[in-house]
């Protein structure tokens, strides 16, 4: 049973090249929205803050980001291993590129609307919670089942491909703000 | 025997959380016996958003505070005092160091203390021979005490005594690097009390699901919910007994001891226990009309407003009788045979002119004039001072009554009735500054001036507002309706010049760098 194993893992979860394809289109959507609220931060941060603690938040950022986008590709991943392989691991690309993307969106709009109005009144808005959850599943199973339509497929391969050449920024420099992390909490 | 509830582990663990801290300290078995000579301990106790203006015991005219009322009979009442700024990082930033806002440059919501303050603080001054202790729920008012760490004896844990959190807080792992730490979750990745722009969204996810979770859980006992911060829910009265219990406990050591508590209640969300829950509804409260303010941030209905006052002073009320708990149990430890306690607030609240709360540019008096009573050790008779005091007075009164020097940098003076002169003549200031970089001299800024009885504000920077005064009569005047800048510009103008000299000085080292 041990010596089967690493066959039933093989079998089950998609290839190697095609998670890190996933995990770099997800790193690119974590890592954008970070920077994205970075930028809108960051002139406010200047008012008051030195070089130095902005960089130290980037760096503890930089890490977050990283375990965050690791958490996501390894769900994907996981959750191919555990399904059908026809539903899931034969388009194990285009379905979580577009299934990940509707989930981030659908995400963002839902903060955009709670921000809208400053905190009190968006707090008051989070009955609204259990319904945007389960719409938001019903359109990431939608996205999965339309995912593998050519023209979406093949979008989707399209910036898998792409987007890899970010992990080449993301990787060091999260690598970075791990050490910058450890550092300020050892020393 | 009984089954423990959920609220007993909860409170065992918040007992456990702080005498597990208070274990680090050399503490006797018997209440400290001190020498007449011996330097005095100190409490003092802050708590968030109380304006004067609100307290009976200062003449409002909702009973709001009788139990302050009676403690008062043993104390020194301070009518005319003021807070640093309008919101918690200037205003605790103020009563740490003893310098107002333009000077110590801590004036944003998520500001810090610059490096060249960061040792000059209460704590520092009074030295080794004091246990410095400190507790805040507050996370503005937390960030500056953990940068005031390496001059404190004992932090303590920020979730000691409060009953849950909506969701882990990763910064809390990071007791190293706490002000950077929680820069980078509370303020940024995930969702806070103020940003719901997380940017993490997986975060910001899990905040808003533990937050919506923590809202539909009953809290029996509190109507309107359990008073809360957006992420910690507590109950004042645990919060209170767990502060008398540490008192209790350093009071017993050998050297005498400062204790900074920062308390949010009566912060919003205004969430009293039930007894309390509307003392005031239909009791005919008058109050004076006055325009909407140009400033004003939120627009908010008179109305609404009035609504919002009335659950406001319900929970003042409510801090009122848990302060009366908490002196009976530090008296029936003893702690106050050679303790002072000092009750204040960081700053007010604001429910007029269109505006709601204190993150605000409008600094009038409810905002920026908070309680100040002092007990001294055997104090048995009520003293009542009306000249303008600051917040900025406690670092040198403490300091003074501690038997230590007073800096000569700091900007506060000792309090009358406590060391200092009775000075007719002497000027305290209010800062907001928040749309002003805090390397850059003051351009967009609002101070507010108090001398004897008039207070000006003077606005600056603001497009449509600026270069602008409003002086008001509060003895005359005290609900600021009548501003004297046109009828009376010649005092105007004196107290206009002599705020900008006084703010030019505390400009001097940015503008020599800009």
């Amino acid at each position: 049973m041990c010596r089967g194993f690493p066959d039933v893992f093989r079998r089950r979860f998609p290839p190697w090249t095609e998670i890190v394809s996933v995990f770099s289109f997800v790193s690119l959507l974590v890592y954008g929205r970070m920077f994205f609220v970075f930028a809108q931060k960051l002139p406010s941060w200047l008012m008051y803050l030195s070089l130095g603690r902005i960089a130290s938040i980037l760096s503890y950022a930089l890490a977050g980001a990283l375990f965050e986008s690791l958490g996501y590709a390894l769900l994907l991943a996981l959750a191919c291993a555990l399904l059908p392989a026809r539903w899931f691991r034969n388009e194990f690309i285009a379905r979580s590129l577009w299934g990940f993307t509707t989930w981030m969106a659908s995400l963002n709009l839902f903060f955009n609307r709670l921000s809208a109005n400053g905190l009190e009144s968006g707090l008051q808005e989070l009955d609204l919670l259990p319904a945007w959850l389960a719409v938001t599943t019903l359109l990431v199973l939608a996205a999965f089942v339309f995912a593998r339509a050519g023209l979406l497929k093949r979008v989707a391969l399209w910036f898998a491909d792409r987007s890899l050449v970010f992990l080449y920024i993301f990787l060091p420099a999260s690598l970075l703000g791990l050490l910058a992390v450890a550092v300020r909490n050892i020393v | 025997m009984p089954a423990l509830s959920r609220r007993d582990i909860l409170k065992v663990s918040g007992a456990l959380l702080g005498g597990a801290a208070l274990a680090s300290l050399p503490l006797g078995r018997q209440p400290r016996r001190a020498a007449a000579d011996a330097p005095p301990s100190f409490i003092v106790l802050v708590l968030d958003s109380l304006s004067a203006r609100n307290l009976s015991l200062l003449g409002y005219s909702r009973p709001t505070s009788p139990i302050l009322e009676r403690l008062a009979d043993q104390c020194t009442v301070y009518h005319n005092h003021y807070a640093g700024g309008s919101f918690t990082t200037p205003g605790v930033s103020t009563l740490l160091t003893g310098l107002y806002p333009w000077t110590h440059r801590t004036f944003h919501l998520r500001g810090m203390l610059p490096e060249a303050f960061a040792r000059q603080n209460i704590f520092a001054f009074l030295g080794r021979e004091y246990t410095r202790l400190a507790y805040t729920h507050n996370q503005l008012a937390y960030i500056l005490l953990s940068q005031l760490e390496p001059d404190l004896d004992l932090l303590l844990n920020r979730n000691s005594f409060v009953l849950r959190q909506n969701t882990p807080m990763p910064e809390d792992a990071f007791t190293n690097d706490i002000p950077a730490s929680f820069l980078a979750f509370n303020d940024f990745m995930h969702a806070s009390e103020s940003s719901v722009s997380p940017a993490s969204l997986s975060l910001g996810l899990a905040d808003m699901l533990g937050f919506q979770r923590a809202q539909s859980r009953p809290a029996p006992g509190y109507p309107r919910g359990y008073p809360s911060n957006f992420q910690t829910y507590f109950k004042i009265e645990d919060l209170l007994s767990g502060l008398a219990g540490v008192s209790s406990d350093v009071s017993r050591q050998a050297a005498p001891f400062f204790a900074y508590f920062h308390l949010l209640p009566p912060h919003a969300p205004y969430n009293p226990y039930r007894k309390f829950i509307d003392p005031f509804l239909n009791d005919g409260l008058a109050l004076p009309s006055k325009p909407e303010h140009p400033l004003a941030m939120l627009d908010k209905a008179p109305d609404k407003l009035l609504r919002l006052r009335l659950f406001y002073d319900a929970f003042v009320a409510n801090v009122d009788y848990e302060i009366g708990r908490f002196f009976a149990a530090l008296q029936a430890a003893r702690v106050l045979e050679h303790t002072y306690l000092i009750i204040t607030s960081d700053h007010g609240e604001l429910f007029e002119r269109g505006e709601y709360g204190h993150v605000s540019p409008l600094l009038y008096d409810p905002l920026v004039h908070v309680p100040l009573i002092v007990r001294a050790p055997g104090q048995n008779e009520r003293r009542d001072v009306y000249l303008p005091t600051s917040n900025a007075d406690l670092v040198p009164t403490i300091l003074s009554l501690a038997g230590r020097e007073i800096p000569p940098a700091l900007e506060g003076r000792l309090l009358p009735g406590l060391g200092g002169i009775e000075d007719t003549g002497r000027s305290v200031y209010t800062v907001y500054a928040m749309e002003n970089s805090a390397f850059l001299p003051l351009n967009t800024s609002i101070v507010s001036m108090r001398k004897d009885r008039h207070r000006l504000m003077y606005y600056r920077g603001y497009p449509g507002y600026n270069d602008r005064m409003e002086l008001y009569d509060l003895e005359q005047d005290p609900e600021e309706l009548r501003d004297l800048s046109t009828a009376d510009a010649p005092l105007a103008k004196r107290m206009k010049e002599e705020l900008l000299e006084s703010a030019r000085a505390a400009d001097a080292p940015y503008r020599r760098k800009s």
